[in-house]
């Protein structure tokens, strides 16, 4: 990959790379039609992938420099500290990408959750309702496809959920 | 009358009639005060009817006519019974206006007293707001999606549909707190991004895009940077809690304070799988397991704890170590391989695949040939490190019992030598047992005068130390009871402004409730004083009706004296010339008495008479008629003047 | 003619119709049936051999049994679902026809059981889902194929759910970061103090 690599001008190597962690960290990972006229499609897979990888193995196994450095040995010297420069920068916020991935290794995972109270007001078996409903929505990521999950909770009902949140969240703060 | 005007203008000055300081009751209103009074109120009574009307009033003179003539047509059209006309506005009299305002004023709305009437709870409120909005959009009709102009959309359409979703973004905020992520994430790393905070800066400032632009899709940035400070704010409080509740106790920094907690879960942890791992080594059925987990167990230990199980530095651990830190590298060399093998793969899929297989084969037979090899070796060497452990066991005991039998031969060799002489020696050792006695007691002496004076300090030092614990707890207390009370003053603070919020909206809505209260007071005392008056009144009426009831009483007597005393005289009268004289006399003066009291009626009726001209006296003199005249001779001489002008006009056109 | 007791609209025809069968019953048993209904619409459930059995002097066939619990259970539940006080359901009963004494027991029978009969309206109107059980975990990640040392807490919840429209309950099990976790519980917080205030 590194001869590949080598074609980009040194002062477009960091924002590349930079981008790359993006995409690593979930956001929008650089396009192809910027760079389509340095590398074909086939090399910028490739270059994309490898990069990646590195990157994520570097932070998850706790890479030392000099070990970078090697893998990346048969490249300039100049470009290997140019990634080694964007793996300090951005080194907190792989790891915190690939916690994210981690995870998501379970079957279904929370994604987003929204909340909405309602005042119900009147129903056809009584005319003077005046109960309030909270409607919690749940965005679960299962085995990869995204799933809605509603649920409306009255006031006991949520009572009972938040205190049952409060004591998972006990446990959670003896092992922050 | 004066408290019935303060009511008019009062009410006047609500519908947004800008009434003057200095004018005080109906009598100083103007024409263009009382136009503008009139037209506000209508305004307020009925929107699409005042609409039309202008406040103020017209120069012309002609023009004022049809306003004049307009707002009295509007006037009897909300069903003013009175005599209205343009005169009432232009050429005003005080009773007509007075009497036409209290007619708007009355036809004002009442909303405003409605709502004071209920309780202003806030729930109150809130369902009075949600039922206004349901009439409110219940009462404006539905239109087609394409025509609802922007504000309709905002009730008619469905609601957005698409839910928020939350995307995790980079702040520069490592730059506050550089301390706090460092020490969340693994100790090892801590001076390696200590290292690097230059870098991190020169990211955040060349290569980092805005929050705005991070988001893949612009929707999801504020749901992004909501979320993303409710986590931070949460982890915060959270963080000033458990401070609070346990940090403070333990008197430690805060870093301490968390690395403390870290190790001590970690420790907990390693223990836990431990003791889950322990009685698996032996038994040969599960042995892959029991090695991953020593081996995670080792890993995770070693990098924090370098405790015992480093130290003792086996074979082992050091292996572990060993393929530890390889596996990177290899990592990497395998991937860099693959990365150059990649494109030069020119073979056809297929074959590559079943390379691929056959290879992958032989690699995974291989994998399975070693790992059994590696779990053999790791069986046997488990075994004989406890082994190891045993036998060194056994060696130590060994080497001590050793060297008490080795004492325990020397002293018997020194007696044995020692028995040839005897009594000699027996002496020698009594002195010397004395001398060492004596020696003994000398040292006893000593040391208790030296030990008197160090348990002194001993104690002195402890008391101390006693008293800095209980000053430190005393403080501590102090601490936590002003944590308490600064949480309370906020919460009180909070409690307050709630209140201050409270009380000035009630405060907003108090100035029309003193008004209100004020003309309850009025209106008893009117109805107080009326009371009394009508009390007078009756008082007078009965005395009146005593007096009638007198009169008629001396009248009937009166006749019928009259009567005996004409029947008496009469009879004489025949009989005497001097009593017919005298009848004709009594005739006379019955007849004059008559008149005179018939001239004293006639008297008390014009009178009143009088009175009542007066009255009416007084009113036409209120109603300014002269000034009036003159006004409308003046307008007359306008309008002259201005037809003048148009025929002219005319003329010339 | 406007009826508190009907929501301010017109008494319903039948309605009219069967408060005269209902006149037929002596008032003492009409109460009785009327503590039976009031038992079916409490979800207890009706015995209607007993029901039967107190209308059998009046000789009710079958079809007028049925329509004397129906007039009863609409009386009785429209006069809770407005909010009518027992006054003024006994005057409106009344003035459609029915006996005062016939009157008077049920309005007796309603006003003992009124908060009950809306409290039980209350629970019964339509609600999207009820959250029934819930169950978490919290497990706490050594290590993964993505990163040696993650040393991260994730819980694992299980929240147990009647369905909108089938009426069976269904698990979510969602496993969720420490990081979300703390957020969704800080939102649930604030969402429960708007709750507290809107009662």
């Amino acid at each position: 990959m590194n001869h590949i690599l080598a074609k980009l001008s040194p002062g477009e190597c960091p924002k590349l790379l930079h981008r790359v962690v993006d995409g690593v960290c979930g956001r929008e990972p650089p396009r192809f039609a910027d760079y389509s006229d340095t590398w074909s499609l086939v090399e910028w897979m490739e270059l994309l992938d490898s990069i990646s990888s590195l990157f994520r193995v570097a932070v998850g196994k706790n890479m030392p420099d000099k070990e970078v450095l090697a893998v990346l040995a048969d490249v300039g010297s100049g470009c290997g500290e140019t990634v080694l420069t964007v793996l300090r920068a951005r080194r907190e916020e792989i790891r915190q990408a690939l916690v994210e991935r981690t995870n998501n290794v379970s079957s279904s995972t929370l994604q987003d959750f929204d909340w909405q109270i309602k005042l119900a007001l009147s129903s056809d078996k009584i005319s003077c309702l005046q109960t309030p409903l909270i409607n919690l929505s749940l965005d679960v990521k299962e085995n990869g496809a995204l799933k809605a999950v509603s649920f409306e909770m009255n006031r006991e009902e949520l009572q009972t959920l938040i205190g049952s949140l409060e004591a998972a969240n006990k446990v959670v703060l003896q092992l922050k | 009358m004066e408290e019935v005007d303060k009511i008019l203008i009062h009410s006047l000055r609500q519908t947004g009639t800008d009434v003057g300081k200095d004018v005080q009751s109906v009598k100083h209103f103007t024409s263009e005060l009382i136009v503008e009074a009139v037209v506000r109120c209508l305004r307020v009574i009925d929107s699409a009817l005042g609409s039309g009307l202008s406040p103020s009033l017209p120069p012309g003179m002609s023009a004022r006519f049809r306003v004049g003539m307009s707002l009295a047509q509007a006037c009897q059209d909300l069903g003013y019974k009175g005599e209205i006309g343009y005169q009432t506005f232009l050429y005003s009299n005080e009773p007509e206006i007075r009497s036409l305002l209290m007619f708007l004023v009355e036809k004002l709305p009442k909303e405003s007293a409605d709502s004071m009437d209920q309780p202003a709870g806030k729930l109150a409120l809130l369902r009075k707001s949600i039922a206004a909005q349901i009439k409110a959009q219940l009462s404006v009709p539905w239109l087609p999606p394409t025509c609802r102009l922007p504000h309709l959309s905002k009730t008619q359409n469905p609601g957005p549909s698409h839910s928020f979703h939350t995307q995790k973004l980079s702040l520069p905020y490592c730059l506050k707190v550089p301390g706090k992520k460092l020490l969340k994430g693994n100790p090892q790393n801590t001076w390696f991004v200590l290292v690097s905070n230059d870098q991190e800066m020169d990211y955040q400032k060349d290569f980092l895009p805005p929050v705005t632009a991070q988001p893949s899709q612009h929707a999801s940035v504020p749901a992004s940077l909501l979320e993303q400070h409710a986590g931070e704010l949460s982890a915060a409080q959270e963080w000033e809690n458990e401070w609070n509740s346990q940090g403070l106790l333990s008197r430690l920094t805060p870093e301490e304070y968390r690395s403390r907690k870290r190790a001590r879960l970690q420790k907990r942890i390693e223990e836990q799988l431990r003791t889950a791992t322990q009685p698996r080594p032996d038994t040969l059925g599960a042995p892959r397991s029991g090695s991953d987990l020593t081996e995670l167990l080792q890993a995770f230990g070693g990098s924090t704890v370098a405790g015992d199980i480093l130290t003792k530095g086996t074979r082992f651990t050091h292996t572990e170590k060993f393929t530890f830190t390889q596996e990177p590298e290899k990592a990497a060399q395998q991937m860099a391989v693959a990365a150059i093998s990649l494109p030069s793969s020119h073979q056809s899929e297929e074959d590559l695949q079943a390379q691929q297989q056959e290879e992958l084969a032989l690699l995974q037979r291989q994998l399975q040939q070693l790992s059994l090899s590696i779990e053999e070796v790791a069986g046997d060497m488990r075994q004989l490190t406890v082994s190891i452990h045993q036998v060194s066991d056994e060696l130590k005991q060994k080497e001590l019992s050793n060297v008490e039998k080795e004492d325990s031969v020397r002293v018997k060799k020194q007696t044995i030598d020692l028995l040839p002489d005897a009594e000699n020696n027996l002496a020698k050792l009594q002195a010397l047992v004395e001398g060492s006695a004596k020696r003994v007691v000398n040292l006893a002496a000593q040391w208790e005068n030296h030990r008197a004076p160090l348990i002194d300090e001993h104690r002195r030092l402890k008391t101390l130390c006693s008293n800095r614990e209980i000053e430190s707890s005393r403080k501590l207390s102090e601490i936590k009871e002003l944590h308490i009370k600064i949480r309370q003053s906020a919460e009180e603070a909070k409690k307050k402004e709630g209140l201050y919020k409270q009380l000035i909206t009630e405060f907003e809505n108090l100035p029309k409730d003193v008004s209100r209260s004020a003309y309850t007071a009025r209106i008893l005392e009117i109805v107080g004083n009326i009371r009394k008056q009508k009390e007078e009144i009756t008082k007078i009426l009965s005395d009146t009706k005593e007096l009638q009831k007198e009169i008629n009483s001396l009248t009937g007597k009166l006749d019928r004296t009259f009567a005996v005393t004409d029947e008496l005289v009469f009879k004489d009268a025949k009989k005497d010339e001097s009593v017919r004289k005298s009848y004709k006399y009594l005739a006379a003066l019955h007849e004059n008495c008559t008149q005179l009291i018939q001239t004293i009626e006639d008297t008390g009726t014009i009178m009143r008479e009088i009175r009542d001209l007066e009255e009416q006296i007084e009113t036409e003199n209120g109603k300014k008629t002269a000034s009036n005249l003159e006004k409308i001779l003046e307008d007359y001489k306008a309008i002259r003047q201005e037809n003048s002008v148009l025929v002219a006009k005319i003329r010339e056109a | 003619m406007r009826f508190r007791f009907c929501g301010d609209l017109d008494c319903p025809d039948w309605v009219l119709a069967e408060i005269s069968t209902l006149a037929k019953i002596s008032s003492v048993k009409m109460k009785l049936l009327c503590v039976q209904v009031m038992k079916d619409l409490l979800g207890e459930g009706i015995d209607y051999d007993k029901a039967a059995k107190l209308t059998a002097d009046a000789k009710f066939d079958s079809g007028d049994i049925k329509a004397s619990v129906a007039v009863l259970t609409f009386i009785l539940s429209s006069a809770a679902k407005h909010n009518v006080d027992s006054d003024s359901l006994s005057s409106e009963l009344q003035q459609l026809g029915l006996p005062k004494e016939h009157t008077t027991g049920l309005c007796k029978s309603y006003e003992d059981k009124h908060t009950a009969l809306q409290q039980r309206l209350r629970e019964s109107s339509l609600r999207l889902g009820r959250l029934e059980g819930v169950a978490w975990r919290v497990d706490y990640t050594l290590s993964s194929s993505e990163l040696q040392e993650v040393n991260e807490p994730t819980v694992q919840l299980r929240l147990q759910a009647q369905g909108a429209e089938t009426g069976s309950t269904e698990a979510t099990i969602v496993s969720i970061s420490a990081d979300k976790f703390r957020v969704l519980l800080t939102e649930l917080k604030q969402a429960q103090a708007v709750m507290n205030a809107l009662q």
